[in-house]
Formats: structure tokens, C-alpha cells, sequence
């Protein structure tokens, strides 16, 4: 007897895309959790699809602050409680977690207090007891009701006033700070006490320093210490005191406890273009890219950064390095493989490059990824990608998380926990980070063949399962048939309380096959509309 | 009749009903896609013996060429070079030996079965080796055919093993004459035998207005016995009744070794 019904249940969207979404958007080949397209966030609660963070400019974060120019490259680590520090074109910016720094401020940094003052009652501070008689008592005696003085003097010092007031120190540079000659900010570091900024100039490029308790920048001090940079980029890592950064095709090392800047230590050779450089097990990885980007390879550099001669090496292949990035003891590579469409997340496997997951857009850099979700967020053209597994138990997924704003993608960062990413159109410049919900997100599951024999399928019911919605949180669901050929209305769900939303007289025709299309196009920027599960079912009819 | 229309009416109804219950019982069809993937737990591990690049193990560094064991310049290590002791590469490092077995070592302590340092950074150290000494004797004026002892040219050579000792000597000799037929010769005394070795035979003559002397120095190796020597300079006259003298005689000594 034929089977007349069918049912196709869409769910484990912790999945990500598709494995052939980079090559074909119309995909057949995945799970029931992968999509063909997407832009959704998968990796916030991995049982459900949810919308994607929006993005909210920080405080000063535009033209009308003070961000006119793109920032290229984000410090992803604070420098000090809600402090960290990013570099553009021709500037360098302090920030916080909302906020572009703008102007000078009074330091909070060191407040210089009076050495004698001591904030707290200690033993030897003179301490004037009120003495009272006991109750009952004539004579007097020092009871546990005694109070002390409110104004508690310390004991005589040398050093002679006593002021119990705070007198701030001298007001900081106003930021942001513009660096003479720069015209594009590569990378930056903190290494003990000094923040180094690594830019181009217009023959060539340079180190800055900043003493990070003043903030009083020397522009040019890589030039004066050695001499100047290549004009390319400079991905950079630190250990301890020691720093290695990319310098075209040359690796420089900087040992702060010796005071020794070589920008030439290592040499790969004309053509050679060092990508990016990671520490890791006591060693320094450096990924290099030869041939105008046809060749890529990943050397091994003694932790010391003592020798001139390189430990190991492993040999990508016949692809350019974006970038690499070290997550839970494992080295992930991204890369582009030439051989094939799409670009590659790939980690290293004993001296193998395995590739992991693939995407489409462009190819990552140094100066954008970063950790989100226990995931490796980076830029692709003018989306935010994940790659990773929040937890182990999981696999691996590759989702596009969200828009990256403008049209260019600058830095990317999560120095506070929290995504910034910085952009620009060619006239207008941001820099945001994650926050609310935006309406730009979207879900479509792969295409799903529902032909049996000679007769084709009819959908005519569709369940979605939720969260218990909020508010005005939506999301509108329909059925897209024959490749994108026909499809049926939206149907909204929305009802707040509800989670088993039911859509019955599916007005689309008897088709080959169907996907599911989620849109949050209406959907609410404060609550989302986290769907679990999608079950579409049908009828063969004959044609 | 009529009861029988109903009851075959009732039948067929009932044929029919079942007939469409068992038609509505048809298996759905899951359609569902499928597409096995593992866990990232699984997907991220190591094949079976395969190494991790850069692994260390027990403070091991290990490489497909090399394994250093160590930080900065204070590093054991082996690569295609050889290897190496107190540097972060072969090249600069104070201790190494190559594939050849060539051995660079900035110093050395050697030691015998006693635990007596024999070489050090500085060289063979064994009483027995490299001791030196010199002595410079007095005016030795002699008209004797038989050789006499030059005073002050008397050392003793205590070795604790048989030894090649190095023997420097010279002397300023003239004769009586001043037609150099007659001379005086000086010889080296190793353990009461003359004449070991070369001696030292000049003529001159001493005038009125002073000596006209030549100098004459000889070296030589001699082989010492362990225990201790006496060595001196002796001298003699080569005709008898004439006098020979013997000017600012020294004697000096290196102990070079076995």
C-alpha cells in the first residue's frame, strides 16, 4: 500500500550551514538542522533559532563622535578595568565597553594621594576614645561603647602635610590621538606597561609606544630603536616580554627585558608575506603566505625568540592564510582554498591542515576574529561568521551570526565579552558592538525532495514549536517549492504564551520540493521569537 | 427479503468502513533529512599515532627534525647538525659535537681513578706536567780536564711518573788562550751522568782588558724516571793546566708530559 502522507521535522539547528551552502544557496545536501542561507544566531541557546544581535554604535562610535575614519584593528583585551585601546587609519582610540573615549580626562589612573595617609585605623594611627563613666560607676572607664573620633589623625611623618583629600593627576591626552604619517593602523599590543601600535606610513611603516599609565605616545619609536617596517601588515603576539609581530616578509621580535628590537629577526625570503602570528604550547606560530597568495605555510618558532633558525613548519597547500587562532589548545587555521569555491576553517592535525568547515564571502584577516560563545566570530565580506561548538558534546557548526554593518569590515574584537565591530561604506564610520535584536535575519532550511514515483507532494500543515513568546517577538514562517519557484504566504508566528503554533491550508501547489523560510522581517528588536522545531507535513498527489 | 436487502446494506457498509480505516492506516512517510555529524569532541581529535606538531612532552620539544629539551639560550638539543649544550641553536652554543664527532667545549675538567683533576680549563695540571723551573748558576773557573760542578745550577725533579722534561742551557765559556786552542765545554747532568744531551764547547780568552766570551745555549728533551733527579751544569777545561771560565750559567727545565 503507497504512503500518502509524509512529515519532514526541521531541528538541531545548532547544526549551522549546510555543507555545500558556500557553493549552492539551493542546497539539497545537509541535516534537518542545517540551512542553505542564513543569517540567525544558533550558538546563543543552541536549541533554538534566534534572532540576530543587532548591532548599536558605541557612545562617540560615529561621524558625529569622534570616529571619522575606519578602525582597523581592535585590542582585544582590556588594558585595565573597562579600558582598551584600537587604531584606525590616522588615529588611536580609547575605549570602553559603550564608549569612545573623546577628549582629555582626568586620570583615575594613579590619584596621588599623601604618602602618610593611611585610609584605614591602623594600630599605630592616634586614636582619641570619648571616655565615659560606665553606668552605675563614678570613676571612668573605657567601656565597649566607646566611640572614636571621627577624624582619625595619623601618626607624625616626616613627610608633612596631611590632606585627606584627593588631588587628581594632570589631565590625559585628548583622545582619540592622531599618530603623525600614519595612514593605516595594523595592529596593537599590550606588553607590561607599554601599549605598541604597529602602522603603515606612506613608504614604509612604524611602531608607537605608550607608557599606559600617562598616555603620552612616542610615534616613532620602532624606527628610532632599529628601523622602519615594511609597508604590509603586522599581526602581532606577545608572551610575557616578549613580542613577535608580521613584517612583510620579515618576523621582528621585541624582548622588553633586554631592550632589543630586531623588525628583521627572521627572513622568509622575496614574495613571502607574513600573515599572522600566534603563541601557543611555548611557541610561536607564524603563518606565511608566498607567491602574491597562491602558497601558504605555517612555521614553528622557539618561545625564546633567541634563534634565527625556525623549529618545524607544515605546509598548507595551494591556498592563502587569513588567519590563525588558538581556542582551547588548538590551532584553527583560515584559509582559502584556490581549488575550490568558498574559503576554509581548517585546524592543525599533527602536521595536516584539516579542513573543518567551509563559508563564502572573503577571506579573514589578522585584525578580524575573535571569541564569542566559544566560538571564533570573524568578518566575511559584510557578514559576522561563528565557527566552533559551543559545547564539545555539539559539533562543529559554521552559521552567519549577524551583519557586519557598513559595506567594509574594519576590526573585530570582544574585549568586554561583548562583540565590536567597526565599519565603514567609504563615508560613513562605525563602530558597534552586539546588542538587541535585529530585524535583518533569516533562516532557510535545505531543500527537501518530496516526489514519490509519479506523484508530487502538497504541504498542507506546518507546526513551529517555541519559546514561550514575549511581547511583540514574531517571526513569519512559509514554504518555498521547486527550487524558489513558488511559495506559499507568511504566516505569522507571534501569539505571546504560545509555543506550539499551528498553520493549517498551506496555500502552496503540489511541488518537487520544499524548504522552510524563517523571517524575522517583522519581528521585535527587544524580544525574540526562538523557534525549536519545524514540522511540515503533507500528501502525495498525483501529476 | 427485505431484512436480508438491509442486513447485505449493513455489510457492505461495514466492508466499505474498514476498507477506508485500513486505507487511512498507509505509513507516513518521514522525509526528514538526514546527514550524519560527530560531535566536535570527535571530530577535533588526534588519529592514532599522530603527534601533535611542536608536542612536548616532559619538558621535550619535539620536531620532525629536531628535540630540544629547555628555554631561551638554556637548551639540550639535537638536530641534523648534532648536538648541543647552553644555546638555542647548535652554531652558538659553548658544548657541541657534530655528526662527525667533532667536539667544541668552551672548558673541560678531567679527572683520574683518584678524583685528581689531571686537565682543566687551563691545561695539563699533574705535578708531572708543564712545572718548570730555571737556576742561574756562579763564575765556574777551571783548569781541569774532568768536569766540575758549576754552583748554583743544582735542581731537584721529583715525578710522580716518567716524564719527557724540556732542559734549556747556556753559558758565556772562554779559554785560556787567545788562539782558541783551548776552550772550555759545558755539559748537563741528569742523575749523576754527564754528558746527557748536547754540550756547549766555546773558546775565547780572557785579556787584559777584559773576556772575550761566546755564548752557546742548547736545548733538549730528556727522559725523566719517576722518583726524584738531580740535574746540573758541570764544566770542564779542554787542556790541562789552561783555564776555562764559565760566565752567567743557567740551567732551566719544563716538565712537557708522558
Amino acid at each position: 500500500m503507497a504512503d500518502i502522507d509524509f512529515e519532514i521535522e526541521f531541528s538541531r539547528f545548532n547544526e549551522g550551514q549546510a555543507p555545500l551552502a558556500h557553493i549552492d544557496t539551493k542546497t539539497y545536501i545537509g541535516s534537518n538542522g542545517q540551512s542553505s542561507e542564513m543569517k540567525a544566531d544558533v550558538i546563543s541557546n543552541p536549541s533554538f533559532i534566534e534572532q540576530s544581535p543587532a548591532l548599536s554604535d558605541l557612545t562617540n562610535g560615529n561621524d558625529n563622535g569622534v570616529v571619522d575614519e575606519l578602525i582597523r584593528f581592535i585590542l582585544d583585551r582590556p588594558t585595565a578595568p573597562n579600558v582598551t585601546f584600537a587604531i584606525g587609519t590616522t588615529k588611536l582610540f580609547r575605549l570602553s565597553a559603550d564608549e569612545v573615549d573623546s577628549g582629555s580626562r582626568l586620570s583615575s589612573l594613579s590619584p596621588s594621594l599623601s604618602p602618610s595617609i593611611s585610609p584605614s585605623v591602623s594600630p599605630s594611627a592616634s586614636i582619641s576614645p570619648s571616655v565615659s563613666p560606665s553606668p552605675g560607676s563614678t570613676s571612668p572607664s573605657v567601656s565597649p561603647s566607646v566611640s572614636l573620633s571621627p577624624s582619625i589623625s595619623p601618626s607624625p611623618s616626616p613627610s608633612t602635610s596631611v590632606s585627606p583629600s584627593v588631588s587628581p593627576s594632570p589631565a590625559t591626552p585628548s583622545w582619540p590621538q592622531t599618530i603623525p604619517n600614519m595612514i593605516e593602523g595594523e595592529s596593537v599590543i599590550r606588553l607590561k606597561a607599554n601599549l605598541y601600535g604597529f602602522y603603515n606610513t606612506l613608504s614604509g611603516g612604524d611602531i608607537l609606544k605608550m607608557k599606559l599609565d600617562n598616555e603620552v605616545i612616542d610615534s616613532t619609536w620602532g624606527s628610532v630603536n632599529d628601523q622602519t617596517l615594511e609597508n604590509a601588515p603586522h599581526p602581532v603576539a606577545a608572551k610575557e616580554d616578549v613580542m613577535v609581530f608580521g613584517n612583510g616578509r620579515y618576523v621582528g621580535v621585541y624582548v622588553e627585558g633586554l631592550s632589543v628590537l630586531n623588525v628583521q629577526k627572521l627572513d622568509f625570503g622575496e614574495g613571502s608575506e607574513v600573515a599572522d602570528v600566534v603563541f601557543h604550547s611555548n611557541i610561536w606560530w607564524i603563518a606565511v603566505n608566498y607567491g602574491e597568495g597562491k602558497r601558504g605555510q605555517v612555521y614553528l618558532y622557539d618561545g625564546s625568540a633567541i634563534s634565527t633558525i625556525l623549529s618545524d613548519e607544515a605546509g598548507v597547500g595551494d591556498q592563502k592564510i587569513g588567519f590563525l587562532y588558538v581556542m582551547n589548545g588548538i590551532v584553527y587555521v583560515a584559509y582559502d582554498d584556490n581549488s575550490s569555491d568558498g574559503f576554509t576553517i581548517g585546524w592543525l592535525s599533527g602536521r595536516q591542515i584539516k579542513p573543518l568547515r567551509y563559508f563564502s564571502g572573503s577571506l579573514p584577516d589578522h585584525r578580524q576574529k575573535a571569541l564569542y560563545k566559544n566560538t571564533i566570530i570573524f568578518a566575511s565580506g559584510v557578514n559576522i561568521l561563528s565557527v566552533g561548538s559551543t559545547v564539545e558534546q555539539l559539533p562543529i557548526q559554521v552559521s552567519t551570526l549577524a551583519d557586519g554593518g557598513y559595506s567594509e569590515i574594519g576590526g573585530v574584537a570582544s574585549p568586554f565579552g561583548v562583540p565590536m565591530v567597526a565599519s565603514t561604506d567609504g563615508t560613513n564610520h562605525r563602530i558597534a558592538k552586539f546588542g538587541g535584536y535585529s530585524v535583518d535575519s533569516n533562516w532557510k532550511s535545505v531543500f527537501v525532495d518530496i516526489t514519490s514515483g509519479r506523484m508530487l507532494g502538497k504541504v498542507h500543515t506546518v507546526i513551529v514549536q517555541t519559546k514561550a513568546l514575549v511581547g511583540n517577538a514574531r517571526c513569519d514562517v512559509k514554504i518555498e517549492g521547486n527550487q524558489g519557484a513558488i511559495e506559499s504566504s507568511e504566516f505569522a508566528i507571534q501569539t505571546a504564551d504560545k509555543t506550539r503554533h499551528v498553520f493549517r491550508n498551506i496555500d502552496l501547489q503540489a511541488a518537487e520540493d520544499i524548504r522552510v523560510v524563517l523571517d524575522y522581517a517583522n519581528g521585535d528588536t527587544t524580544n525574540t521569537c526562538p523557534i525549536r522545531k519545524v514540522s511540515v507535513l503533507g500528501n502525495f498527489v498525483e501529476r | 427479503m427485505l431484512s436480508d436487502n438491509v442486513c447485505m446494506k449493513k455489510k457492505i457498509l461495514i466492508i466499505g468502513f474498514l476498507i477506508g480505516v485500513i486505507i487511512g492506516m498507509g505509513k507516513i512517510q518521514n522525509l526528514t533529512p538526514k546527514f550524519d555529524i560527530p560531535s566536535a569532541e570527535k571530530e577535533l581529535q588526534l588519529e592514532i599515532g599522530q603527534v601533535p606538531m611542536g608536542d612536548r612532552q616532559g619538558g621535550l620539544s619535539l620536531f620532525s627534525t629536531k628535540f630540544k629539551r629547555g628555554y631561551g639560550d638554556q637548551v639540550f638539543g639535537s638536530d641534523e647538525n648534532g648536538i648541543w649544550l647552553g644555546a638555542a641553536e647548535f652554531s652558538d652554543a659553548p658544548f657541541n659535537v657534530d655528526m662527525d664527532g667533532s667536539l667544541v667545549a668552551k672548558e673541560a675538567i678531567f679527572k683520574n681513578g683518584n678524583d685528581e683533576t689531571i686537565v682543566d680549563a687551563t691545561g695539563l695540571v699533574s705535578s708531572t706536567t708543564f712545572a718548570s723551573d730555571s737556576a742561574e748558576g756562579s763564575l765556574l773557573s777551571t783548569s781541569s780536564t774532568s768536569y766540575s760542578d758549576i754552583s748554583g745550577t743544582s735542581m731537584d725533579i721529583t715525578l710522580t711518573r716518567s716524564a719527557r722534561v724540556l732542559f734549556i742551557y747556556s753559558a758565556k765559556i772562554s779559554g785560556q788562550s787567545p788562539d782558541g786552542g783551548d776552550y772550555g765545554t759545558m755539559c748537563l747532568s741528569v742523575g749523576g751522568v754527564d754528558d746527557t744531551g748536547p754540550t756547549i764547547t766555546n773558546s775565547g780568552y780572557e785579556h787584559t782588558g777584559g773576556v772575550i766570551a761566546t755564548t752557546g745555549a742548547v736545548a733538549t728533551i730528556q727522559t725523566l724516571p719517576s722518583g726524584t733527579t738531580t740535574v746540573k751544569l758541570r764544566g770542564k777545561s779542554s787542556s790541562a793546566g789552561q783555564t776555562a771560565k764559565f760566565f752567567t750559567p743557567i740551567l732551566t727545565y719544563v716538565i712537557l708530559g708522558t
